[in-house]
Formats: C-alpha cells, structure tokens, sequence
C-alpha cells in the first residue's frame, strides 16, 4: 500500500505549478514517503490510513494556495481579482472542514455512504486497469499499430481464416510486398538447456532474422539475429529472454559469447531481450535463427508470419495489393499451383493488437458496463440516502434560508458533502482495486493475454477521478433538486407533517424502479453466464480425466536422428513406467485434447480420388504410442486399437475418431479402408483403419469435436507427426501428482539430460479450458450479488422511511378500523408495485443488451426464457422480503401513540 | 539577491509555525522531515503541519529571504541526495528579533502578576 500512496502523491505534486515543484517537490515526496514509513510502523493500519487523508488533504489546501492565493502578481487579466479569488478558496476551504464535521457527526450514514461507493469506484478502477492493459494501451512494440500477423483462408477447403504461412509465401511475400516494410516467419519450438545444472525444458521461437526489423525492440545486451546467422551444423547462435538470463545465469553481465548447450548442441549466446519483450509469447525463453534460403521448397504451412506494414499504409490496403500478386505465385513455385487452383488461398492481414488481445476484448467491455451498472445502483443508494438526511433537515435548510442563504450557497451545501464522500470513497475503492488487481495477477488465469502489464497507472486514476466525479455530481445534485420549496409551510408547522408529499414519495419510487430494473439487467446477465458454465462443465471431453498424470519428453534430434531410435526411448520409457507403483496404465500421444489441432492434413482414400478441384476435409494427425487410449478411457467402438506390433512390424495400422467416420464414410463400414494424409503416396505407403474410437475434444470445449487420426510411432510412410516429442499419460490409483519424483527418477534413469516438461492432470487440462467463462462467470456474479444485495438495501431503506413518515396515517387508519393484514398489504403493494415495474423495465433492458453477450455463451440463447423468469422471480421475492420487515413494522403501529406524538 | 537591506522589524510579528521552523533551523541544517518532527517535538504536539502545510510556510521563508537551500554538510551527518534548510542572516536576526518581542511581552505580563513562572 505504501509505495502506492506515494506514487499517488508524486502524481498529485504535479498539480502545483512548475516553479514550486522544482524547488521543493522532491523534498515534500521524500518527506512524506519518510512520514508514511514511520507511521506504519509505529501507529498501524488506522494512524497510517488517518495520515495518507491528512497529508493529501494538505497537499491539495497547498495547491489550491498556490495556484490561487499566492500566485505571481500578475494584473488580473478579468475582473475577478486576486483577492475575490483568495475569498473564494478560503471560503471553499472553510466550507470542506464544516462538511467534514457534519458528515463526521452521523458516522453510521457516513461510513455506509463511504462503503457503498467504494465499492462501487473500486470495482470500476479494477476493471478498467484490465481494459486500459489489455485492450486500450499499444503494444509494447515501437510502432505497434503498424504490425500485422499474416495468415491466410482457403475457400476451397472451406477455411475462412488461420492458415498460417509457408516457407515459399514468406520468401514470395518479402519479395513482391511493396506496400509492406519487412515480413518474417518463426516457428514456436521447445528445447532442453543442458549445461551445469538441472537441464529445463522451455519455450523458445525460430525466428526469421527479419523479426528484429518487424518488432523494432533493441536488445538489451549484445545483438538481435543477424541475416549470417545460421543453425545448422551442430551450432549456432542465440539471444536470451530477460527472464532466462536471470534465473539461470544470474543476470551475469559477461553471458555475451559464452556457449550453452541446447538440445545437445553448443549455441553462442549473443544477445539478451529486455523484459517487456514477449513475443511471440510472455513465455518465450530463447530465439533462435530460422534461415529460410531464396531458393527454398514451398514448405507446409507450419510457419506463423508477422510484417510491418509500410508507414500511412492500412492493413487493408496491403491484404488487397497482396492479393492482387497471389496468382503470380506458381511462377516462381510450381507446386504451389494446387493451393492457388484448387484451395483458393487469400492473404489476411490482421492487426497484431487484435490478435494478441484475441476474444477477452468482448468480454472485458462487458464486464466494465456491468460494473458501471453497479456504481449506478451505488449511487442511487446514497442519493436516497441524502435524499433522506436532506429531510430530516428540512428544517435547518429553512432557517439558513430565512437569514438569507442563498440557492447557490444551498447547492454548494450539499454538493460538498458530497464531494468529500466521494474522495473518501474512491480513495477506499482505489486500496480495493489496488488490492483485487494484485490478487488477479498474482492468480494469473491462463489465456488473459497481456496480463503481466495489469497495473494502477495514470490513465487508470484519470479514470477513476472522472467517475468519483460524475458519482458526486450524481448524488449531489439529486437532493438539490428535491429541496424543498415551501420555506414558510416548513417553518410554521416545525418540521412535522401528517404525511409526506406525493412528490417525495414519487422521487423515492424512481429511485427503487432504477435500482430493480438495473439489478435485473446484471442478474440476468451473470445468469446467463452461470447457464453457460454450467453447459460446459457437463460437455463429454471424450475421455476420463480423472487421476492422470501428463508430462511432455522431448528428445534432442542430435541424439536421436531418427524415428526408431526415438520410438525406441518412448517405448522403453513406457514399459518402465508401467512397473511403477501406483501407475495403472501408461500411454503416450504426441498432442493432448483440448490442446487444438495441433497438425492436419486431408485424408485421401485408396481408390476413391476426389473430383478435380477439391480437397478432402482436413482432419488431425496424432501419433499415439500403445496404452494412450487405455489410459485416457478413450472408447473403443469398433475394430481393434494400436498395440507394440504395429511400430514395431510396421504395419501401417490407424485408429480414427468416430467424427471422421461420420465425414468420409457415414453409414458405412471404416474398417480395412485405406487411407493416406496427402495425394499419391507409394503403393506401400496406404494406411489400414484398424479401428474406430470415441471423440475427443480438440480444441475449444464449445467447438465441439475435429475429426482424427491417430497413427503408430513407426511406420513406411512415417505420416504422424515425429514421436520425439510426446506426452505421455498415466493413469494412477494414487494423487497423480505424487507420482512426479517417481516419475522424473525413470526419465533420469534413462536419459539424465531429459527434463519432464508440462507436468499437470488431465483435470488441470479441463479446468484450463472453461477458465475465461469461469473468469467471465465468476467477476459477473459478483457484480450481480452486489447489485441485488444494494438493490435489496436500497428498498428496504426507502419503504422503512416510508413507513416511518405515515406512522401517523397508519396510526389514522388503524384507529379507523384497518386490520394488521391490511396495513401490511399496503405497504407491501407499495413496493412490489415499484419492484414489478423495475422488473419489467428489467427485462426490456436486458433483452437490448443480453444480445452483446452472445458470443460468451454457449448453449443458452441470450433471451433465454428460463434465465429470465428465474431472475425476475428472484428479484420480485428478495424485494418483497425486503418490504416485509417495515410492512411488519407499520402493521404494529399503536394508533394512540402515533397520534399522541403528532 | 537584492542590494538593498530589508528591515528585520518588517517580519514581525512571525506566525507561530513560523518561528517554530526558524527555531528548528537555528543550529543546524536540517531536510523538511526533520523540521517537522523538530516542530512537532517543540510545540508538544499542538503544532503538526502536513507536509504540504510545512513547505508552504518554508517557501514563504525562502521567499522572504530567511532560509535558504543549503548543501548537504561535508560530514557524515547528513545525507547528500536530501534536500536542506538553512537559517540565513537575515533569517537569524529576524527569530532574534522575534524572540525578543517574545520575550518583553513575557516580562510585562510577570510585571503585571499574569505569570510567575521562570524562563
């Protein structure tokens, strides 16, 4: 807390003007951060919270001293001189001190007022600290708007998007990109440091040399990839991310030229980002040089692409005029022909911004109008409370204004006390943003890019000063409004009145109406979410998650140059696992569920070429060692699954999903047909489906299934993706996770330069994928408990006031002959008249906006019938229940009483 | 700075704080926590300006031409990076002065029996 107080306060010294700051600021920030220091340690949380107001409250009388009161001696340069204006902050000054003694006098209403509005800013500063991070802020690249990520879709092949580049296009786009300053291509790899110490695996990029001229982020120390770099050879060079140099080497600052062991390979180390640098991911550990020669193949499209488009030029323009070349492409590679002819392929250019920020800009947009909705219940709240206090002191209002108060000096009144709640309140709501930003990033949930740049910055405390001030305009104004005009009737008859106006009442039900009608928007829309959530817990993975371990081996191709050897290690690595203790079952596969494509190609069968033009559907390749299936209780429906022979023999034996069953064959028999991942292989290269097994979800769990294909470690035609990196996946009769030491010592007893990379359970996996709508559910369901909780507050205050102003009316009643059930159905249709007419404004404005918010949802409408009926009944019961103690209240009025206190 | 003089008497009387600021600068140089801590300590506790209070009046002073920035001391006393106050002549003569105010207004009243304590 105390560092961000005194940055607040550095911020705030800017207020003053610049020849005072320069001759004395540095001595004030130094003497408060002196005084804060001192006073946490010896006076605790309230001496410390008692100073930080004091010496604010100080700093600003000094502002306002300065720019006013002792400012140069200029002539005025309109006809309020200085001294007019001396008067006028004196009297502010003066007026502040009075409010903060009466506000101080009623600290029950004080500190409700403070509370609820504190909530309110604080949720408000937190949630736009994400958006201002996330969404608004540029990325931290010189020039970042002017980056693009390059990829590509195919009509042909039914792609509308996310093909990403290949070897041939880079070379080409570099080429014939006139509207583009420098294009380049990387690849996301993960290799093993293997020098002294523990060896780790971790995240690294291949990047073309062109990425330092794209990004424009000097390094560091030392250098960037350079065109003469190479890698290939059994060395090469390197440039480390900040992260790594520190942890592993201790920031030395003579890492420059000296050599480490990658995948068993010397690298010279030659350069070190700094740390804000994270691209392609926060992640990224190492970079290496990727060369793609002039003369290369066209390549598969594995590479991602990133440009930086030419000064003045919009991302638009280039797509077009890249376009526009594409046709020329088979000239210079004639094998491209078919991805021109046939797939159809066009170039999209899209905004770094919106590709690193991805879908969570919806989403955080939504989540910052819902907490807006909850100060503007907040706010209503203690409107109604002033409302409340205004009357009470209708009668002191009355007298300042028989000895001549004027409007104006009423306004100011009442607009100071409100302002000095406010500041109280945003300062409150500033410690709890500070505080829930924290514990956001500390937790730190998956796919919330840019989170490491989540912060209370200046941007985010204009922001928060922008609404403390519409908050005390807001409440301010509204008992101003309402004051009452009758001076004289007030005066004469001493403050009592038989029952309070119509008026009053009609001011007090507007502000209940408000409150239920937004408390219903926001219900309905965490209700939503809840339903959403609720969908996704219960989507069928395809598999049992249960009790599993996974862990990532990836094997050095230095050491093991080829398949057998590598499917060799697994293999031998997987029957040692199986022995172990605990372990049940053990498998491998090369990419887990959930994890997304990972690799694809179309699907041909032997025999039944496609029509000319087209291309097969695309499925998704797997390499699985035996046991995968076993131990992920992945069902077998049809046929036999992979075991030991099939690398082994070589067989050429799949396994495929039952979705791509469904979309090459349906109704028919898959087993014995052949099949190949590409056209035309070698007759001896076919593959045989040997049997059909349950889906998997592949990517998203609201994507629902992708076809696939699961193929040996070993086979003629080696199709599967390489077995050198694998995940391999344990099912356990103990805590999975206890079984990692066991584990690492097999690995280590093998290879003991092999790390175990991406250690968690199948149920870390689950619980990964539903994050954001957890994330998402969750901030929404607070917001709403709030809202229906100050709502709930809200009308039960202003029907207990109610009561309390026709105690005497009741008292009538009663004496006249009404029943104890008719006072309280009176008062109770009081409010559910109120409380049904914010429902149904409720509903009207939730079915308007509810519509943003599709995209979030899954397997629920947004006008969702059931969502909308629940939430209403809700609402309609809390609020009665609400109405119900004062109807009680007024039901046991003791008529003489009431009318002996009039 | 300028030529011409100005009158020590023209000071007086000094507000409270004042003096208090003066008379925590009189034998040393001190940065502004010291100085408020100094008054602090001085006044009993009566007196406890906010930093923003405190360099408000230390800005008068330095305006006035009775304190000045000063470096920090060869020694080790102080620290180099801090910012310092010290007394200037004029800044001197005037707490003399106003000591002295201070000091008849206390002789008249034991004159006149309101006091009877020592100083």
């Amino acid at each position: 807390m105390t560092p961000l107080a005194i940055r607040l306060y550095r911020i705030l010294l800017r207020l003053y003007p610049a020849s005072f700051r320069r001759g004395y600021g540095t001595g004030m920030a130094e003497m408060f951060s002196l005084r804060l220091t001192e006073s946490a340690r010896s006076h605790g949380i309230v001496g410390w919270l008692r100073l930080v107001a004091r010496e604010y409250l100080g700093l600003l009388a000094g502002v306002a001293r300065q720019r006013v009161i002792d400012a140069p001696k200029r002539p005025p340069p309109t006809r309020s001189g200085p001294r007019d204006k001396r008067e006028i902050i004196a009297t502010m000054l003066q007026e502040i001190r009075l409010a903060i003694r009466r506000l101080a006098k009623t600290p029950g209403f004080t500190s409700v007022a403070v509370v609820t509005v504190g909530l309110g800013i604080g949720a408000n500063t937190a949630i736009f600290s994400l958006v201002n991070a996330i969404v608004l802020r540029p990325l931290p690249f010189p020039a970042a708007d002017r980056g693009v990520r390059i990829h590509h879709r195919a009509p042909g092949i039914g792609l509308t998007g996310g093909l990403e580049l290949t070897r041939g296009l880079y070379v080409f786009y570099r080429d014939q990109g006139s509207l583009l300053d420098e294009v380049a291509a990387y690849r996301e790899n993960e290799f093993t440091i293997t020098d002294d110490g523990e060896p780790i695996r971790v995240p690294a990029a291949r990047a073309t040399y062109t990425l330092g001229d794209v990004l424009g982020v000097p390094p560091l120390l030392g250098r960037w990839i350079r065109q003469d770099d190479v890698y290939a050879d059994g060395t090469g060079i390197v440039v480390l991310s900040h992260g790594l140099w520190q942890s592993r080497y201790g920031a030395d600052p003579d890492i420059l030229g000296r050599s480490i062991r990658i995948d068993d390979v010397p690298f010279e180390v030659v350069g070190v980002m700094p740390s804000d640098f994270a691209f392609p991911s926060r992640d990224t550990q190492l970079w290496i040089p990727r060369v793609i020669p002039e003369n290369t193949r066209f390549g598969g499209f594995g590479e991602y692409g990133v440009a930086r488009l030419k000064s003045g030029v919009s991302a638009l323009e280039a797509q077009a005029d890249l376009n526009a070349r594409l046709p020329s492409l088979p000239d210079r590679f004639p094998n491209a022909r078919s991805v021109i002819d046939d797939a159809k392929i066009g170039v999209l250019l899209q905004p770094m911004k919106d590709y690193v920020v991805g879908d969570i800009e919806q989403t955080l947009w939504i989540l910052l109008g819902t907490v807006g909705f909850v100060l503007l219940i907040a706010c209503t709240n203690v409107a109604n409370l002033f409302l409340v206090r205004a009357e009470v002191r209708q009668r002191e209002i009355a007298v300042r204004t028989a000895l001549g108060a004027s409007q104006g000096h009423l306004i100011r009144l009442f607009l100071t006390e409100s302002c000095v709640l406010t500041v109280a309140g945003s300062a409150l709501g500033l410690a709890l943003a500070w505080g829930s930003v924290r514990g956001l990033v500390w937790w730190g949930p998956p796919n919330i890019p840019r989170l490491h740049e989540v912060g209370i910055d200046g941007p985010v405390l204009a922001f928060t000063a922008a609404i403390t001030v519409a908050a005390a305009v807001v409440f301010g104004v509204i008992p101003v409004f309402h004051r009452t005009h009758h001076i004289g009737a007030t005066l004469r008859d001493g403050g009592r009145t038989v029952s309070a106006g119509r008026g009053q009442f009609s001011a007090r039900n507007a502000l209940v109406v408000t409150q239920v009608a937004v408390a219903m928007v926001l219900l309905v829309g965490s209700g939503l979410m809840v339903r959403s959530f609720w969908y996704l817990k219960n989507v069928d993975p395809g598999f049992d998650a249960s009790s599993v371990l996974t862990f990532d081996i990836g094997l050095p191709s230095a050491a093991y140059p080829d398949r057998q050897r590598a499917a060799a290690f697994q293999q031998q690595l997987l029957d040692r696992l199986e022995n172990l203790p605990g372990v049940e079952q053990a498998g491998a596969v090369s990419c887990l569920p959930l994890l997304g494509w990972c690799s694809g190609d179309p699907l041909y069968e032997r025999g039944a070429p496609p029509d000319p033009g087209i291309i097969p559907p695309i499925v998704a390749r797997r390499t699985v060692a035996p046991g995968y299936f076993e131990a992920t209780r992945i069902p077998l429906l049809a046929g036999r699954l992979l075991d030991r022979s099939d690398h082994e023999q070589m067989t050429n034996a799949v396994v495929v999903s039952a979705r791509l069953v469904e979309l090459y064959w349906p109704m028919q028999d898959a087993l014995g047909k052949q099949v190949f991942p590409g056209s035309d292989p070698e007759p001896d290269q076919w593959y045989t489906i040997v049997g059909v097994v349950g889906d998997v979800q592949t990517g998203k769990l609201s994507d629902g299934p992708s076809p696939l294909v699961y193929f040996p470690l070993v086979s003629t035609a080696n199709s599967g993706p390489p077995p050198h990196i694998m995940t391999f996946t344990l099912r356990t009769t103990t805590p999975p996770l206890d079984l990692v030491d066991a584990v690492r010592r097999e690995v280590w007893t093998l290879n003991s330069s092999l790390p175990l990379a991406m250690v968690r359970t199948l149920e870390q996996l689950i619980s990964r994928a539903s994050i954001q709508t957890t994330f998402t559910m969750l901030l929404l369901a607070i917001a709403a408990g709030v809202a229906l909780l100050l709502g709930a507050i809200g009308v039960y205050g202003v029907i207990s006031y109610v009561v309390s102003k026709r105690r005497n009316e009741i008292g009538i009643r009663i004496a006249l002959g009404a029943t104890q059930r008719d006072v309280r159905r009176m008062v109770l249709r009081q409010g559910g008249t109120a409380a049904a007419l914010g429902v149904a404004l409720g509903v009207a404005g939730a079915l308007a906006l509810t519509r943003l918010m599709d995209a979030l949802l899954f397997g629920v409408s947004p006008t969702d019938p059931i969502t909308f009926a629940a939430v209403a009944t809700i609402l309609l019961t809390t609020t009665l229940v609400a109405c119900y103690v004062p109807a009680r209240r007024a039901a046991g009025v003791d008529p003489v009483e009431a009318l002996k206190a009039e | 700075m300028s030529t011409q003089r100005p009158d020590p008497s023209g000071f007086l009387p000094l507000s409270n704080l004042s003096f208090h600021v003066l008379l925590a600068l009189g034998d040393r140089r001190c940065h502004g926590y010291a100085i408020g801590k100094d008054v602090e300590k001085r006044s009993g506790g009566r007196l406890n300006p906010t930093t923003g209070g405190l360099y408000q009046a230390l800005k008068r002073l330095d305006e006035d031409g009775l304190v000045e920035h000063a470096p920090a001391a060869a020694d080790r006393s102080t620290d180099a990076r801090r910012q310092y106050f010290k007394l200037t002549t004029l800044g001197r003569r005037v707490a003399a002065l106003e000591a002295q105010r201070l000091h008849e207004l206390v002789a008249d009243a034991r004159a006149k029996k309101l006091f009877t304590g020592s100083v």
